[in-house]
């Protein structure tokens, strides 16, 4: 196709170039060693965390549930849950997201790629979908290969919940895939924001440790006791919005509050992105 | 150069952080405290009392707690890990109260932790001895419990 094709493209035409795009995108990351790297992370640390646990007599009581993490294998998902927003999670998703447009930059390959059948807005959406694809692929591997390691290792005994109620493994079972759903939201606005420095830097360094220093710095605002209106805008604070599903009668205010302030970030981050990358001149590289 | 306006931007993101951190309410009170304490702990004290082959209900002990923060002078709201809990239940009968003392950290997100500071029957040890003889954690002894802050 050439450049007068490209512009009498029809929207059924687009989609398709963007639908290639995130194609050729997923193919590039799974050959990438550092994506097999993540994915293989995710998938052996709850293993390891829970083979580290059980050579002593010592639980990670600062985490909730670490205390019943010899007592019950559902305890097991949602410590490892409890780390994972600390900063794991925002560097999991950052790893891609933050590289996927500055690499571009980094290779010098812009002109090339823009000078082949699909527009800036194809290879747009179709990297920011990988992007969000690996993200909640991450994620998601990490949540159930947490939950296979406390069910296999430690086993499937009832869970004392945060409320002191005993909860059946039935019902645990359920309300920790609920809090991994939930923890989807917020992995997505750091995603969001990992894609805005990479296009806003066009440096990898900035677009992958950029998020897990805002990361830091949000979670520093918490801990110093921040007024409840700042916390609430926070994009760390949904990583805890699970914590009411616990309870004898559960409370979803954090969870709500927590999908609008994520929605916020990403629509932000990711039209900021989107402008920027529009209005980027192009002419080197 | 875009980098360093990065920095910048955090930087002043995180003062004004800072900054605006002394003011306004962090929806952590003494009412929400004591209603999260409470039956969390007549839950817990449930499930101690089936482990050492006793029966009874959360509903008849009629769990009550009483959080203040630091001393008299200190505001019963916010974070902190300055709080004290007294929980007093009816354990024997309508006019027989027990109490227990619990020393509890709140954190910001609504999230406590209530360390057993006494009696040492019942809160004292980590581990206590099950009717059927085998060593199991004292659910007393620390616990854990979130609450509502939005």
């Amino acid at each position: 196709m050439t450049a007068v094709a490209e512009r009498t493209e029809t929207r059924p035409a687009a989609r398709a170039g963007a639908w290639v795009v995130y194609r050729w995108e997923l193919i590039k990351l799974s050959r990438q060693v550092k994506a097999q790297v993540v994915f293989g992370l995710c998938l052996l640390a709850p293993f390891l965390f829970v083979a580290a646990l059980n050579v002593q007599s010592n639980t990670p009581q600062d985490t909730l549930f670490g205390r019943w993490v010899h007592d019950s294998g559902f305890s097991v998902p949602l410590v490892v849950l409890g780390f994972a927003g600390q900063w794991a999670l925002p560097a999991v998703t950052s790893v891609v997201a933050g590289d996927i447009f500055a690499c571009e930059d980094r290779y010098g390959t812009w002109k090339t790629i823009l000078t082949r059948s699909c527009g800036r807005s194809q290879i747009f959406a179709g990297k920011t979908l990988a992007a969000l694809t690996f993200s909640v692929a991450a994620t998601v591997l990490l949540g159930l290969s947490s939950l296979a390691a406390g069910v296999l290792v430690v086993g499937r005994q009832p869970l004392i919940g945060l409320s002191g109620t005993l909860l059946s493994p039935g019902h645990s079972t359920v309300l920790v895939l609920e809090s991994w759903a939930a923890t989807l939201l917020p992995v997505l606005g750091f995603t969001a924001l990992g894609l805005l420095l990479s296009v806003a830097s066009r440096s990898s360094a900035v677009g992958v440790g950029g998020p897990v220093v805002v990361g830091l710095v949000m979670q520093l605002a918490s801990l110093v006791n921040a007024p409840a209106a700042v916390r609430a805008l926070l994009l760390t604070t949904p990583f805890g919005a699970w914590h009411g599903l616990f309870t004898a009668t559960p409370f979803y205010g954090p969870l709500v509050q927590g999908a609008i302030v994520c929605a916020g970030y990403f629509v932000l981050c990711v039209g900021g992105a989107y402008a920027l990358l529009r209005r980027r001149d192009i002419t080197g590289g | 150069m875009r980098s360093g306006a990065l920095g910048r931007a955090a930087a002043v993101a995180s003062a004004v952080l800072v900054g605006v951190s002394g003011c306004g309410s962090s929806g952590i009170t003494k009412a929400r405290l004591d209603h999260a304490v409470a039956p969390t702990f007549a839950n817990l004290y449930v499930i101690q009392q089936s482990l050492r082959g006793r029966k009874v209900t959360a509903a008849s002990l009629n769990s009550k707690a009483d959080c203040s923060r630091g001393d008299a002078q200190t505001a019963d709201s916010g974070a902190g890990n300055d709080w004290t809990c007294t929980v007093t239940w009816f354990n024997t009968g309508p006019n027989i109260a027990v109490n227990a003392q619990y020393q509890v950290h709140v954190q910001t997100n609504g999230c406590y932790t209530a360390d057993g500071d006494g009696p040492v029957d019942l809160n004292g040890q980590q581990l206590i001895t099950a009717a059927d003889g085998a060593t199991v954690t004292n659910p007393l002894w620390e616990f854990d419990g979130c609450f509502d802050t939005t």
